[in-house]
């Protein structure tokens, strides 16, 4: 039976000398999701993900990759993990294909079977018998996901994979990995880019000075707790008295599109809203946005890292 | 590439420390597409061999009353103690290469991830290291000595039991140097550094260290008394230069073999990657 989380860290923790890199870390990656591990340079990401992979030896904590406790069963686990991190490092004076042979010769033998798949689904075919020192940087990074390709892997781990892409390689990146996450496969997305994990990914870590200060769904981090809608009629004042008056509206105050409606805390949200919809066409207003209000993730992260700044 | 997710028990291949023939194979890969290091080995092995031979064959021809042929037992000596050292030379830039150049290109990391383990990844460097240094050190040997043999004329030519003793000692003059270099590159992380040390080391510092008398047997430590007790007699007239027992000289050998590759193996498996 597979494990529900692909990766499962308890206080994970990595210092150099006196610098704490990584803090008691424990993150829960779901099977299936595309997870974006979210935050500032610095901030500890790759230290992590280079723990996860043996690439460095953890201080203290544990730690699981696809259900296996790592470094015991590391081998084992890895297997079916494909990875980049940081900028993907290739023999320049070997070709595209080789440099995939080079790699597949140390995993299961079917890796060699899987060599000429992963190059035609990153769109490098053509290109395979070219020497690597000849290829820009967008096509070193879609090598680099062929070779994490060479597993067959559950999960997949990618450091800051759109680093040096051009618009268009950045969007083409995106959809391969929700291309990934509808196969089935998990995709552990470790980023410093706002836009870039709340387009991509569902589940999210929010990793500030080697803590893990906040995690869950993109929906509930950008909510931030409470329950909120937008809603714009054609006559917002009369709207706004409605508001006032209702029991499950918390508060009710004008925003440059609309009104901002705070729900009670304790309200039913989706029956709060429908009878708040409700009340509003029956005073005779249209309707003309309802909609769950969302803080865009750049603003609910400045404000959680502020909060972080001002109490430090 | 939709190929479906299968969960599956990991053979005990990919947790033992000795290699698969593919990953000896993917090594060898590695070193014979680079066409610099394939081009200097066989200018340090083969070309010097054709090189000083066709030399001497034209300076019989054109003057058989000075220049003997250019077989002969003498001439086998002489090209048997160019071609030992320019061996090792050889042997030096293939082990550093082996050893510094995944670290150097920022693979070992791409290949540590795969979870093979790292022992396994560095061992399969010896046999692969082997494959390229000694068909290239082989074939300068046979040159030297078919050209010594075939071209004696009515000099005295090499015999067969010395052909093949030479043989042997020229595999283990070779070897030492490989697997002290690619030792010392893993354990170091740089070629560059380690093929200047290594050639400082082995062209310099220890020939002389040999030659100094006042090291008493300290002297029998370093490979090159080692070598040369072992050496064919009639390759080495004018005697060694550090009298020691066979078995002294096999043990030293073994040493300057085991060391450098259990310190470079230590490396590879406790390095960050």
């Amino acid at each position: 039976m597979s494990a529900p989380y692909v990766v499962e860290t308890s206080r994970l923790t990595k210092r150099f000398g006196e610098r704490v890199a990584v803090d008691e870390v424990d993150l829960h990656v779901p099977r299936g999701s595309a997870f974006g591990y979210l935050g500032p340079n610095g901030a500890g990401k790759t230290t992590l993900i280079r723990m996860l992979l043996g690439l460095t030896n953890a201080t203290a904590g544990t730690m699981r990759l696809l259900g296996r406790p790592v470094p015991t069963e590391r081998s084992a686990a890895l297997a079916r993990v494909g990875a980049i991190v940081e900028e993907p490092r290739f023999h320049g004076h070997l070709t595209g294909r080789e440099n995939l042979r080079v790699i597949a010769a140390a995993r299961e033998p079917e890796a060699h079977g899987r060599v000429d798949g992963a190059l035609a689904r990153v769109g490098l075919s053509n290109r395979a018998d070219e020497r690597v020192k000849r290829y820009s940087l967008g096509m070193r990074q879609r090598l680099g996901v062929a070779r994490s390709l060479l597993a067959d892997p559950e999960l997949l781990i990618l450091d800051e994979p759109t680093n040096g892409l051009d618009p268009a390689g950045i969007h083409e990146f995106r959809d391969m990995i929700r291309g990934f996450v509808t196969e089935g496969r998990t995709v552990l997305l470790s980023s410093h880019l706002l836009d870039e994990v709340e387009k991509i990914c569902d589940q999210v870590a929010i990793v500030d000075r080697g803590r893990v200060v906040m995690q869950g769904s993109i929906a509930e981090l950008a909510a931030g707790g409470e329950q909120a809608i937008l809603i714009a009629t054609s006559d917002d004042e009369r709207a706004l008295t409605i508001l006032a008056e209702h029991r499950a509206v918390a508060s009710a105050s004008p925003a440059p599109d609309g009104i901002r409606v705070r729900l009670q805390t304790e309200a039913e949200a989706e029956a709060a809203a429908d009878d708040i919809g409700r009340r509003i066409v029956l005073a005779g207003l249209a309707i003309r946005r309802f909609e769950p209000a969302r803080m865009s993730l750049e603003r609910r992260f400045l404000e959680i890292t502020s909060r972080l700044e001002e109490a430090a | 590439m939709n190929t479906p997710m299968v969960t599956v028990e990991l053979p005990h291949a990919r947790r033992r420390p000795w290699p698969s023939p593919r990953l000896v194979s993917a090594e060898f890969l590695k070193l014979r597409k680079r066409r610099g290091l394939v081009l200097s080995t066989l200018v340090l092995t083969v070309a010097p061999m054709i090189v000083a031979y066709v030399v001497l064959a034209i300076l019989h021809a054109a003057e058989p009353a000075k220049y003997g042929p250019p077989g002969s037992l003498e001439n086998f000596s002489g090209s048997m103690e160019v071609l030992t050292q320019l061996s090792a030379v050889a042997a030096i830039l293939v082990g550093a290469t082996l050893g510094a150049g995944d670290l150097g290109a920022g693979v070992f990391r791409e290949l540590v991830v795969t979870g093979r383990s790292r022992l396994a990844l560095y061992s399969a460097r010896v046999p692969a290291g082997l494959a390229l240094l000694l068909p290239l050190v082989g074939g300068a040997f046979a040159i030297t000595a078919a050209a010594a043999t075939v071209l004696a004329g009515s000099s005295e030519a090499p015999s067969g039991s010395l052909l093949a003793h030479a043989a042997g000692w020229l595999a283990l003059v070779t070897a030492p140097s490989f697997t002290l270099a690619l030792g010392v590159s893993s354990l170091l992380g740089s070629r560059g550094t380690s093929i200047g040390i290594l050639l400082g080391w082995q062209l310099v510092a220890m020939p002389l260290l040999v030659q100094v008398g006042a090291l008493g047997d300290l002297r029998e430590a370093f490979v090159d008394a080692a070598t040369q007790r072992l050496a064919p007699a009639a390759l080495v007239g004018g005697g060694v230069a550090v009298p020691m027992s066979l078995g002294a000289a096999v043990v030293v050998l073994f040493a300057w073999m085991a060391l450098p590759l259990a310190a470079g193996a230590w490396r590879t498996c406790t390095r960050d990657a």
